[in-house]
C-alpha cells in the first residue's frame, strides 16, 4: 500500500497536473486575493447558520476565516510539493479530530468550487481561459479533498487498529479482499 | 529440506496423528497462510483472514478483560472446533475438529506441534 505522500504524487501524474496547471493557479492569484474573502465570508455564514456544521466554528469564526484565506492563497501560491502536502494533510487530521463527518469537507469544497467559479467568472472575459483556468483549479480543488478523504479513511483503519489490536497489514488484506 | 517443507510436514504429521484433526494451518498476524493442511472447499485466505483477526480480538480481548496472555481462541459450532493458538513470532496455528474431537488431545497435540513449529520457524 503506498502512503498518502506517495498516493499524493500519484494522484498529481494521473490528473495531468502540470507546469502549465502551476503557472494557470499562480496567475490568478490576484483575483483569489481580492474575491477571497468574500468567497470566505459567504462559507462561513452557511456554517454558521447550519446547526450540525455552527458547533464546529462557534466562538472562533474570525480566527477561522483567517486559516482560510491561508489555504486559499496556497491553493494559488505555486509550490505544490511535499510541503503543500503536508499542510493538506495537516488540515484533514483536524477536521478528523474535531469529528466533522467527512461528508461536510465534501459539501464545503462544493460550496468553493462555485464561489470561486464566479469570482473567476467576474474578472477573466475570454471563455477559453476562464475554462482553462478554473480547469487547473479544480484539479488543486479536488487533490485537496482527495487528501482530506484520505485523512478519514487512515483515521478509521488507525481506530480499528486501536480498538483490535488487528496488525495494519491484516486490515488492509480484508479489505483489499476479494467478496466471491 | 526447506522451512517450508519442514513446516508442511509437521502440519501433516499434526493432522494424521490425531484423528479428530481435520484440518490446520499456520497463518500470519498479518493473515497470510504460511503453510497448511485444509480441505480444498475452504479459501484459504478468507480462513486466514478470519483467524489472524479472531485471533488480535482474543489478544486485545483477553488483556481488556484482564484475562493476561492469550493462549487461545476456541470456537464451538455443532459441527466441531476451531481452535487458534499464537505459535510465536507473529505466528498462529488453526486446528480443526469434529465435534466429538477430545480438546484434552487435541491441546497436548497442538502444543507439541507448536513447539516443533517454534524450532523451524
Amino acid at each position: 500500500m503506498p502512503t498518502p505522500l506517495e498516493i499524493y504524487s500519484n494522484i498529481k501524474t494521473f490528473l495531468s497536473f502540470t507546469d502549465r496547471d502551476i503557472a494557470n493557479l499562480s496567475a490568478i492569484r490576484g483575483i483569489v486575493e481580492k474575491h477571497g474573502p468574500r468567497v470566505t465570508d459567504d462559507f462561513y455564514a452557511v456554517i454558521a447558520r447550519t446547526p450540525e456544521t455552527a458547533k464546529f466554528v462557534e466562538g472562533r469564526v474570525e480566527a477561522l476565516k483567517k486559516t482560510h484565506a491561508k489555504w486559499m492563497l496556497e491553493l494559488v501560491a505555486g509550490d505544490y510539493g511535499d510541503a503543500y502536502f503536508e499542510s493538506r494533510w495537516r488540515i484533514g487530521k483536524t477536521h478528523v479530530r474535531i469529528g466533522i463527518d467527512p461528508f461536510w469537507p465534501e459539501s464545503v469544497m462544493s460550496m468553493l468550487r462555485s464561489g470561486l467559479h464566479l469570482a473567476l467568472a467576474q474578472e477573466i472575459a475570454n471563455p477559453v481561459e476562464l475554462s482553462e483556468k478554473y480547469g487547473s483549479l479544480v484539479k488543486i480543488l479536488d487533490v485537496d479533498m482527495m487528501i482530506v478523504n484520505l485523512s478519514y479513511a487512515e483515521d478509521r483503519i488507525d481506530r480499528l487498529t486501536e480498538f483490535t489490536g488487528m496488525k495494519r497489514a491484516l486490515l488492509e488484506n480484508l479489505i483489499h479482499m476479494r467478496k466471491d | 529440506m526447506s522451512r517450508v517443507e519442514l513446516l508442511n510436514r509437521t502440519l501433516r504429521s499434526l493432522q494424521s496423528g490425531t484423528p479428530d484433526i481435520e484440518a490446520c494451518a499456520l497463518i500470519s498476524d498479518e493473515g497470510l497462510v504460511i503453510a497448511s493442511v485444509l480441505p480444498q472447499h475452504i479459501q484459504e485466505a478468507r480462513v486466514a483472514g478470519m483467524a489472524a483477526t479472531l485471533l488480535s480480538l482474543g489478544t486485545r480481548a483477553a488483556n481488556e478483560l484482564g484475562r493476561g496472555k492469550l493462549e487461545q481462541v476456541l470456537i464451538r459450532g455443532d459441527a466441531g472446533y476451531a481452535v487458534m493458538s499464537e505459535v510465536g513470532q507473529g505466528v498462529l496455528l488453526l486446528v480443526l475438529t469434529g465435534k466429538d474431537a477430545k480438546l484434552g488431545l487435541i491441546f497436548l497435540d497442538t502444543g507439541r506441534a507448536a513447539a516443533e513449529i517454534r524450532k523451524i520457524l
